[in-house]
């Protein structure tokens, strides 16, 4: 029978993916016996869920972005001029950056 | 490294025809100032946001977009048109952006991986786990959630929180994160599961009280 440490480094290796069947066997009966290590154990679950579905609720927040504002815009054309203008390898014909 | 690419939503709104984006490439080579304006107005909301993801920080988000569009102008000319522009912009913008989270880790090291605060010496699990997950059911839909969430992200060290950012929020793989952040896979993973606890730690407070 594995104790609370040997959970906790089970548990990490299955970063990995899913444990060799024999060890997975050990995790199962810990579960059984250790109600605080099943608690941690479902509430991770719950968490790694919440990020992933933070992660798409961003995604969609890209589409209906605001606009940039003026001062970055502006900010930004400004380096895009001067690095155009310090002789980089794009060359721009007249007209154009720089 | 080369982030997932998200697959653009159906609804979105900002698509492109292939024939404007086409014209708007040839002007961009021809290193055209109003090209790049016009690329920076059209997608840079965008990718401030993808940058932001990465980052948890407006202003380095800024300095990560304007990095980006540097490289641009320094890259189009090997645009083949083999991917869209908007692919190819966003994975310069991602590389960016992970850019400077490699150099934050570098100024601030992860924390030791042994070093978990809910365990005693032994090992031996202490303090009781209230389970949240009836609290974080809709935690999708529900901006005070949401924002419980990103409270205890902030408390976290910058170590922790940039591997949770990265793996769980953005989807990277263990060997990405480990050439993100230069170290070895095996200590990624420690971390990893060190970060995840300390995180559940202060959800286990927040939506205990939220939703006693």
């Amino acid at each position: 029978v594995i104790d609370c440490t040997r959970f906790d480094a089970l548990q990490r290796d299955a970063l990995d993916g899913p444990l060799p069947a024999p060890l997975q066997v050990e995790v199962d009966a810990h579960l059984v016996d250790c109600p605080d290590c099943l608690a941690r154990m479902r509430n991770l679950v719950v968490q790694t869920e919440v990020l992933r579905r933070l992660g798409e609720a961003q995604r969609e927040d890209e589409v209906a972005a605001p606009p940039l504002p003026e001062s970055l815009v502006r900010r930004v054309l400004t380096a895009l001029a001067e690095e155009q203008g310090g002789g980089s390898k794009a060359r721009p014909r007249d007209g154009t950056l720089g | 490294v080369e982030p997932r690419t998200p697959v653009p939503s159906r609804a979105d709104p900002s698509r492109v025809d292939p024939a404007s984006e086409q014209a708007l490439v040839l002007r961009l080579q021809a290193g055209e100032a109003a090209a790049f304006e016009e690329l920076l107005r059209q997608e840079g909301p965008r990718m401030l946001a993808v940058a932001e993801r990465y980052l948890r920080d407006r202003h380095d988000a800024e300095d990560a977009l304007q990095d980006a569009f540097l490289n641009v102008a320094r890259s189009i000319g090997s645009f083949q048109g083999h991917s869209r522009l908007r692919t190819w912009l966003h994975r310069i913008v991602a590389n960016c952006a992970l850019m400077r989270v490699r150099s934050r880790a570098r100024r601030l090291p992860l924390a030791p991986a042994g070093a978990d605060p809910e365990r005693e010496p032994a090992g031996h699990a202490t303090g009781p786990t209230r389970p949240w997950e009836h609290a974080a059911a809709d935690i999708a839909s529900r901006e005070e959630l949401r924002g419980c969430v990103w409270a205890a992200l902030a408390r976290l060290e910058d170590g922790d929180r940039t591997l949770l950012t990265l793996h769980d929020i953005q989807g990277m793989t263990l060997d990405e994160l480990a050439q993100t952040l230069n170290i070895g896979r095996t200590t990624v993973k420690s971390h990893l599961h060190r970060a995840r606890h300390a995180l559940r730690v202060e959800l286990d407070e927040r939506l205990g009280e939220a939703h006693p």
